[in-house]
């Protein structure tokens, strides 16, 4: 997949992910690293950004015998750039299935 | 568990060089290491984790790209001083006609850049470097003693002696302390000449054993072997025994000092071309336009043309900057 592509869907595929459930940049990276194919060193960065943004916050949450972990979670701010952004995918992933399709059916 | 806490030092010290003020470095060491712990938890090797994110120095670059407004709102005084120290240098140097030693202003680069970055102890030891040198050579200009004002540099190693602890490196540092204040006054006072610099003896073989002068090259998250530190303790060494001849053979204390700035260069020689990093050409800039300046403004008398060398750093460091976005989700 092309970096600039995945650059711009990154940080939507984040905020979905955290508006689920609370994430540590770990849980991220797993959920991530296949299907868009990012390595951590791609997640972090963006993950401090969002949080100097004000669009995610964490807390240090513990489990079982371990240490705490640092967890994220979407600020207000966060959950409208989700919205916006999700508003954005769609539309242009309406129109661009739209042009693919009319191609398609000239060919 | 010695691969993560070499991972963990390593970043540390690349987050250090990029200028992140020490709270953002302990926080971004401490994400990183609860990451390699929950690697190692799920299914992961923790060696494995570590090597899959790859270079500490290469993901400090990439913090700071991604954070520019974290590091650049600490660092405007650091980034105003070579402007500062310019119209200082020109304006003290115009109206006094004194270049020499007049170019010790552009330390408030370094100065500026270390009182904003460290804190305790590490702010003490980085200062010292720039105020003894600094210290060293505006009284030798003025006294012409270049010998023996120049032990007065050994402070730096009892400094380094001190912070890095134990009783006997600790006892050391005092003793250094001692010898520089012995030695000043057996040839100020007394006129005992040479065989008293063997006061500095002890301290010699306590600052090779401690690893003072050693220099890091933590590539890849790998640690420094203990070759490179004997090969590099002994350049340290050599090069202060040829200052000392330099000297007291052909009286160049000044300009004579440079041959401290191979340190440097060999360490980045040896880094490019044994250890096969990539390193731009603007790493090696700050060391030959430091030579350049000082050798050109020396031998014509020029300083005040000289500090044009200077010039080639920023300009090095923009012909060489290149667009690495692509890199970024490799």
């Amino acid at each position: 997949m092309d970096a600039q592509f995945k650059k711009g869907v990154l940080e939507l595929c984040l905020l979905q992910l955290i508006a689920e459930g609370p994430k540590t940049p770990f849980d991220l990276l797993e959920a991530l690293a296949e299907p868009i194919g990012v390595n951590v060193n791609t997640i972090y960065p963006l993950l401090r950004r969002l949080e100097s943004e004000g669009r995610l916050t964490h807390q240090k949450h513990r489990e079982g015998p371990h240490p705490p972990r640092k967890q994220f979670t979407l600020t207000e701010a966060g959950e409208e750039r989700l919205l916006y952004l999700k508003d954005m995918w769609r539309r242009l992933s309406d129109a661009v299935e739209q042009l693919l399709g009319g191609h398609e059916d000239e060919g | 568990m010695k691969d993560k806490e070499t991972f963990s030092d390593s970043l540390r010290r690349a987050l250090e060089e990029e200028g992140f003020a020490k709270e953002a470095r302990e926080e971004i060491v401490e994400d990183y290491r609860e990451m390699i712990s929950e690697a190692s938890l799920s299914k992961e090797e923790e060696s494995a984790f570590i090597g899959e994110l790859g270079s500490p120095r290469e993901i400090a670059k990439k913090l700071a790209r991604e954070m520019p407004k974290q590091t650049k709102d600490d660092h405007k005084l650091v980034a105003l001083s070579p402007f500062l120290a310019l119209i200082a240098f020109f304006l003290i140097g115009t109206i006094s006609n004194v270049w020499h030693p007049t170019w010790l202003v552009f330390f408030i680069t370094p100065i500026s850049a270390i009182w904003t970055e460290t804190r305790g102890l590490d702010r003490l030891k980085g200062l010292s470097v720039f105020v003894l040198i600094a210290g060293y050579v505006l009284l030798a200009t003025y006294t012409g003693d270049w010998h023996p004002l120049w032990a007065l540099l050994v402070l730096m190693v009892a400094l380094n002696l001190y912070e890095r602890g134990g009783r006997i490196r600790k006892a050391g540092a005092l003793y250094t302390v001692a010898a520089v204040g012995g030695f000043l006054t057996l040839d100020y006072l007394l006129g005992i000449q040479f065989m008293h610099v063997l006061l500095f003896a002890p301290t010699l073989v306590l600052a090779v054993e401690s690893g003072v002068f050693g220099v890091r090259f933590d590539i890849e998250g790998r640690s420094t072997t203990r070759q490179e530190k004997v090969v590099f303790s002994g350049l340290v060494v050599l090069m202060a025994a040829v200052y000392l001849l330099l000297g007291f053979m052909w009286a160049l204390w000044h300009p004579g000092w440079l041959v401290f700035l191979l340190v440097p260069l060999f360490a980045l020689l040896y880094v490019q071309f044994i250890l096969g990093e990539k390193l731009p050409l603007v790493a090696y800039s700050p060391f030959i336009a430091t030579a350049l300046f000082v050798i050109v403004g020396h031998a014509f008398d020029a300083y005040n043309l000289s500090w044009l060398f200077f010039l080639a750093i920023p300009v090095l460091g923009i012909l060489t900057d290149k667009d690495d976005e692509e890199k970024e989700y490799s």
